[in-house]
Order: C-alpha cells, then sequence, then structure tokens
C-alpha cells in the first residue's frame, strides 16, 4: 500500500517510515502542511497518517480541504492531543481513525491494516468464513465444522469484528472502541478474558486454533 | 497608608475635573483617528474595506470619463497638427469618438488604476491607512503597487490555482465565507496573515486557504478583477488587541489627562503608572520562584478591584504551579525506577551474541508499562485541565454501570468473585463524558477485584443521586484516605501485588469526579465503601 505521512517530527517520522517500510508498504514522508497538501491531493495514495500539529497549514485543515475538494482517501490522525473532544474533532473533520501519541507502532501498524481493509471490503456481506468457521450474519449464528456454538451477544459481536479482521493484528484498544463502542483505557486484562472464553467456545474442541495471541499487541484469528 | 488615603480622595476629585475635560478631548481623540484599529471592531473594518473597495469603482468610474476625454482632446489636437491646418467638424468628431473609445475601455484595466493612484494621491494615501492592507499585480501575478510584501504570496496562490482539486475547495470556502459577508461582482478571499507593528508593509500572507476552516481569520480580502487581468485585493486585519497595546494606552492617557487637568489628576496619573508598573513587575516575575501580588489601593475602586482580581489569578497561579513541583518531584522518581531497569536489560542485550526471546520480550514489556504510565499520566492531566469539559452531553449512567458490570463480569467469574449489580428502573441521566465515567468505573472495579480475597464480593449500586461500591477487601486506613487520590501513591496495607500502572488509577477517578463537580468519598464498612455523589 501507498502511505503518506504528513509528520514534522523528524523523530517519529523517521521510526514511524522505517516501520511502515518494514512491514511492505512504500512509504512518502512530508513535514510541512502546505506542501503535504498539494502531494496529498496530486498523488494517489492509499493512505494519509496525518500530525494535528504542523507547520505551515494545521493537520485538521488539511484534511478538511481534502475532503472538501472530493479526495476521499482514509486519514488516520496522530495527535499529542488525544482527548476525547479533539477525536471528535478529527473524525468530523473526514479523519477515518484517530491514534493519540504517544502511540506503540504495533498499535499504528493494526490501525493502518485495519483501515486497508476497510477500503477494500466495502460490499455488504451477509456471511463471514474462516477455514471451517462459519459467521451467518443474518441469523448471528456460528457453526464449527458444521456445528453450531451457543455465544453471547457480546461474543458475537468480538468475533464478527475478529472475523472481519481475519489476518490481520487487531489491539486490545480497537476491541474496546469498535466492540464495546467506548474510549479508555482499562487497567488489567479485562478484554483478554474475554477473548479466552471466546477461544474456548471456538477453539478448544476443534482443530487447528483459529485465535492467536500476538505478545505485546494484541490477537490474530487466521486460518494456519 | 496615608499615601493610600490621599489618592482616594484625590482621585475623586481628578475625576470631577477629568469629566469636564477628558470626555470632550477623547471625543476629539476619537475623531482624529489616533488609534482606529482599537476603536473599531473587525466586522466594522471589513465593512469599512468594502466601501473603500466600492469607492474606487466609483473614482474610477469618474476617472474613465475625464480620463478619455482628455486623450480625445490630445489626439484631435495631434491629428490638427499633422494636417497642419483646421479639421471639419465630422473629422474632429470622428477621431475623437475613436480616442474616446481607446482610452475607455468598456472595462477598466490595473493600469488605469496605476494612474489614478499617481494622479490622486489622498487615494492612496487612503488605502494605505493602518489597518489595511492592499495589493495590485497583474494578469501574471506580478506586483503592481500595494503594500503587501507579494513574493509570499502570489506564486503559492498561482500553484493552487493550477491544481484543480485544491482550487476547487478553495472556491468552496471562498463562496461560504462571500454569502455571510458581501455578495457583489468581488470575488472574496480569506488569508491567513501576519499583521506587525510598524504598518502595512510589514504585512505578510502566508496560506490562502487555511482560514475560513476553524483556525482564526487573520485577513479577509475582498477582490477586484480587470479587463486586463490584472486584480486589486483590500483586506482588513483581526490583529486581536494585546495587553501590551493597552499598557501603552494607559500611561498615554494618564499623561494627557496630567497635562490637562493639572495638579489634581497627577495622582490619578501616578496611580495609573504605578498600576502598570505593578503589573509589569508582577508579569517579568513569573518565571522567578515567588509571585508577587499587587499592592491593593484598598478604597474599593476600579483599581482596587482591578488589583484584587490579578492577586486572585496569581494566587491561583501560584498553587498550580508548587502542586505542579510536587507532582512533577513524585513522576520524575517513580520513573526512574523502570527507566533504570530498561537501560540495564538494554546493556545486557548489547553485550549478549544471541538475544533470547525471553530477553526481548522483557524489555517490550518494560517499555510498554512506561507507555502505559505515561499515557496514565497524560489522561489525568488533560482531564484535571478541564478541557473535556467542551465534550460533555447528556447521557445515561445506567448504561455505562451496566456496561462495565458487563466488561467486568468474566474477569470477576474467573477470579471467583461475585459482583453483584443494582440499578434503578429507569435511566440516570448526566451531563458529562460517558467514556471518562466509564474510565473511572473501570477503575474502581479493577481495584475492587484486586483487593478482594477470592469467594469475596463486590457489590455495585447505581441510584438516582448516587453511585456506590462496595468490596470486602481489607479497606484502606482512615489516615490514608486523603492520601489514596494522589499520584503514584501505593497504599500500605493494601493488595496481593503491584497492579499495572501502579498507582495512577485513584488519581484518575479522582480527577474525573472533580471534572464533573462530583464528590467522591471512601468508608470503612467490612472493607471499602467508594461513595461518589453526582453533582
Amino acid at each position: 500500500m501507498r502511505i503518506f505521512l504528513i509528520e514534522d517530527d523528524e523523530a517519529v517520522a523517521r521510526h514511524v517510515g522505517a516501520g511502515l517500510r518494514e512491514a511492505g508498504h512504500a512509504v512518502d514522508v512530508c513535514g510541512e502542511g502546505r506542501e503535504a497538501l498539494l502531494r496529498a491531493a496530486t498523488e494517489p495514495y492509499d493512505l494519509l497518517i496525518v500530525d494535528r500539529g504542523l507547520p505551515g497549514l494545521e493537520g485538521l485543515a488539511l484534511v478538511k480541504t481534502l475532503r472538501g475538494a472530493g479526495n476521499a482517501t482514509p486519514v488516520l490522525f496522530l495527535s499529542a492531543l488525544g482527548d476525547v473532544d479533539r477525536r471528535v474533532e478529527g473524525l468530523q473533520a473526514g479523519g477515518d481513525d484517530y491514534l493519540p501519541k504517544p502511540f506503540a507502532f504495533s498499535e499504528l501498524l493494526a490501525r493502518v491494516e485495519a483501515l486497508h481493509r476497510r477500503r477494500t471490503q466495502d460490499a455488504p456481506v451477509t456471511e463471514l468464513r474462516v477455514a471451517d468457521l462459519v459467521f451467518d450474519l443474518l441469523r448471528r449464528e456460528v457453526t464449527r465444522a458444521g456445528q453450531r456454538l451457543e455465544l453471547l451477544p457480546r461474543e458475537l459481536a468480538l468475533l464478527e469484528y475478529l472475523m472481519r479482521h481475519a489476518g490481520q493484528v487487531v489491539t486490545r484498544t480497537m476491541l474496546l472502541e469498535k466492540v464495546w463502542d467506548y474510549h479508555f483505557d482499562p487497567q488489567t486484562n479485562v478484554i483478554d478474558v474475554h477473548v479466552s472464553r471466546l477461544r474456548r467456545k471456538i477453539d478448544r474442541d476443534f482443530d487447528p486454533p483459529l485465535i492467536h495471541t500476538v505478545r505485546g499487541v494484541g490477537y490474530s484469528l487466521r486460518a494456519p | 497608608m496615608r499615601r493610600e488615603v490621599l489618592a482616594s480622595s484625590t482621585f475623586r476629585r481628578a475625576l470631577g475635573v477629568c469629566l469636564v475635560v477628558w470626555i470632550p478631548l477623547a471625543l476629539a481623540l476619537a475623531l482624529w483617528r489616533v488609534h482606529p484599529p482599537l476603536a473599531d471592531s473587525f466586522d466594522e473594518r471589513t465593512d469599512n474595506a468594502a466601501e473603500r473597495l466600492e469607492i474606487i469603482i466609483e473614482e474610477l468610474d469618474e476617472f474613465r470619463g475625464e480620463h478619455a476625454e482628455e486623450l480625445a482632446a490630445e489626439a484631435a489636437e495631434r491629428a490638427r497638427a499633422a494636417r497642419g491646418g483646421t479639421l471639419t467638424e465630422e473629422e474632429r468628431s470622428d477621431i475623437w469618438d475613436r480616442a474616446y473609445d481607446q482610452a475607455s475601455p468598456e472595462e477598466w484595466t490595473g493600469r488605469h488604476l496605476l494612474w489614478l493612484l499617481d494622479e490622486q494621491p489622498w487615494l492612496r494615501d487612503w488605502l494605505n491607512e493602518e489597518e489595511i492592507c492592499w495589493l495590485l499585480f497583474d494578469q501574471v501575478g506580478a506586483w503592481l503597487d500595494g503594500n503587501l510584501v507579494p513574493e509570499l504570496f502570489v506564486p503559492r496562490q498561482e500553484d493552487l490555482v493550477a491544481d484543480p482539486k485544491v482550487s476547487r475547495t478553495m472556491r468552496t470556502t471562498v463562496q461560504e465565507v462571500d454569502d455571510a459577508w458581501f455578495a457583489a461582482p468581488l470575488d472574496f478571499f480569506v488569508m491567513d496573515g501576519v499583521w506587525t507593528e510598524g504598518g502595512a508593509r510589514d504585512v505578510r500572507l502566508s496560506s490562502p486557504v487555511s482560514s475560513g476552516l476553524g483556525e482564526p481569520l487573520q485577513c479577509l480580502m475582498h477582490q477586484l478583477h480587470f479587463a486586463d487581468g490584472a486584480r486589486l485585493r483590500l483586506g482588513v486585519h483581526n490583529e486581536p488587541q494585546d495587553l501590551d497595546a493597552s499598557l501603552l494606552i494607559a500611561p498615554a492617557a494618564a499623561l494627557l489627562s496630567l497635562l490637562l487637568a493639572g495638579a489634581g489628576s497627577y495622582r490619578l496619573a501616578r496611580r495609573t503608572i504605578e498600576f502598570v508598573e505593578d503589573l509589569r513587575r508582577a508579569r517579568s516575575h513569573l518565571e522567578s520562584d515567588a509571585l508577587p501580588r499587587l499592592r491593593r489601593p484598598g478604597d474599593d475602586g476600579d483599581f482596587d478591584r482591578a488589583t484584587r482580581e490579578i492577586n486572585a489569578i496569581l494566587e491561583r497561579l501560584d498553587g498550580a504551579l508548587s502542586s505542579l513541583g510536587h507532582v512533577t518531584d513524585n513522576i520524575a522518581h517513580d520513573l526512574r525506577t523502570p527507566l533504570t531497569r530498561l537501560q540495564g536489560q538494554l546493556e545486557m542485550l548489547r553485550r549478549s551474541d544471541r538475544p533470547t526471546d525471553t530477553m526481548l520480550t522483557a524489555v517490550q514489556d518494560e517499555a510498554d508499562q512506561l507507555l502505559a504510565t505515561f499515557n496514565a499520566l497524560l489522561r489525568i492531566a488533560q482531564v484535571e485541565s478541564g478541557s473535556r469539559r467542551r465534550g460533555f452531553r447528556r447521557f445515561d449512567m445506567a448504561r455505562v454501570v451496566a456496561d462495565v458490570a458487563e466488561l467486568y463480569a468474566p474477569a470477576f467469574a474467573d477470579d471467583g468473585t461475585e459482583l453483584d449489580l443494582s440499578l434503578p428502573e429507569g435511566p440516570v441521566e448526566l451531563d458529562g463524558d460517558a467514556d471518562l465515567w466509564m474510565q473511572a468505573l473501570s477503575n474502581l472495579l479493577d481495584n475492587a477485584l484486586k483487593h478482594t480475597p477470592s469467594g469475596g464480593r463486590v457489590r455495585l449500586e447505581l441510584h438516582a443521586d448516587r453511585l456506590q461500591l462496595r468490596d470486602s477487601g481489607p479497606g484502606i486506613p482512615e489516615t490514608e484516605h486523603h492520601r489514596v487520590f494522589e499520584r503514584f501513591y501505593r497504599g500500605s496495607a493494601r493488595g496481593r501485588q503491584a497492579p499495572r500502572g501502579a498507582g495512577l488509577g485513584l488519581s484518575l477517578v479522582a480527577a474525573i469526579c472533580e471534572l464533573h463537580g462530583a464528590a467522591i468519598e471512601l468508608e470503612n464498612d467490612d472493607g471499602l465503601v467508594v461513595r461518589i455523589r453526582f453533582a
């Protein structure tokens, strides 16, 4: 994927750029708002990562301007000002996701992949399938190897999110935001407990295991 | 004190004198437009700029008539001289008409305006007045005249126009602003600019697109198109009045009243100057350790009230600064340990030939831990700053409580601790930030879970006016109740182990309650009871 990283902090830009390249993406970097606007408007990028505080033209104004011009490239905001109304402001301006600094690179990468996936998978689906695990979205029923599994509503929502992002890493924060719809930071492993309950139902009596723990980052549901 | 009393009575006398002398003078000064940018609002000045543009158009209209007539007469004279004799009336009229048409096109050009500005110097002076900025450039963007530095602006403008996407946005913006301000055959531009003291020539325009999109408006410009492609831009600045400008005016006013009102005003003038001097001193002390307080005249007059307000602000600042110092000490102390550990681990990695997975994981964990601590600190600071109050809206606390209980149910079940939930019948509607309350309740449940022995019981109750969480743990000694909300405070008697992000959870809870005007209290009653009363 071709990513345009708009970030004026050189250390962050270097670190994030190197990490994204290592993950197989082509990365352009620009640290000046106006120049970045021109380039973002004229070159076909798959994703923009935009810092809020930029010299020349503020990140928020940059994205608003792009959106106003009909440019729909997904935008992930980075910001040192991670409070809620900033977040809302960012999303209202046309951002697709918002990540407050400081962040772990793995968190950023997971969100980048998720944004990419969301864009390529716009068609409505009625069924999700990973290996022999099948989620009937209309009936809200899950079977594995043809056997019906009894899941609680929250477990269904959790599984749906994991299956929609099959093969990608999703972080605990992402799960909390997308499945529970709250933006906060639990101090303990509450999410892990939910995942391990789900895992018991999905993986205990079947082979191979589908839900994998990615150390220090989160989870990934994938066929072996 | 004697001086204060004297000053107080002379102040009243001075006021009487001033009322007679000072008010008419002030009116006269206002008419002289000694400092118009401070007197007029931005709206007024913008209207003013628009009016000026209209007047320029009128002047151009008039000029077209006069100038064309002049040129036509000259042309006729030249033709007559060339012919070496007289012209027939028909010939003369013919030449005159042609010259007139030539000199008076259907539309004006930039050159017409240039000529006009040379012919009518008052027009130029009038354009150059303090708050107005203007720029005339030809069809290729070359600077013809004006009091703006055009290099910074024109090329960039052309760049943007060259890009169809961006210029469309510009037009959208222009249209939006246009609707709100000033419809007409004039284009309307909004720009970011820097307005500096010392005249319009120092004005630089930096960004033609960013304003109108949320930032403060710096410079509003009207644009007039000429037939030859030249453009005239005329605008005003909305430079906010700063303290320095007011400080300049106060002594000036004091000085004037001294001259005009005689000895009676002397003390008033002095008072003003002293007051301003005090202010200046207080400001210059802001960086040093102890903040000074302003001397209060004690007469309950304007200066007294102003002094009181300023002293209250200084008081608050002093408190904030000293608690900042306290917090910084704690943070430095508590982060030093994990950082030292991290450093040691990195050193070990450097020395080892083949780093093992365990070593890398340990480093990663340590770094994650530090990041979590920083995030927790930042979150507390952010909540304490009060900025999140802007995001307050009506929400149902009963839903948040039900959600947090649902989120923690599996964790409690795994731990063998019972989680009881009691909700009122209907919704409990509050104004606030649901995410923050979720955070607070999650921290409290975390705490309860950690400190309640297995097989214990935690009860979460919500009522219309309060929320209560009761656990069956060891409780907190009463002497520590007020300290548990401090950053990095770890209870002496409690706890099976130091939790992640240790010592910050309850500080955040306290900050969130404070932000919402809710009162939080602790009680020991066969376990710990945390009670939060909503505002």
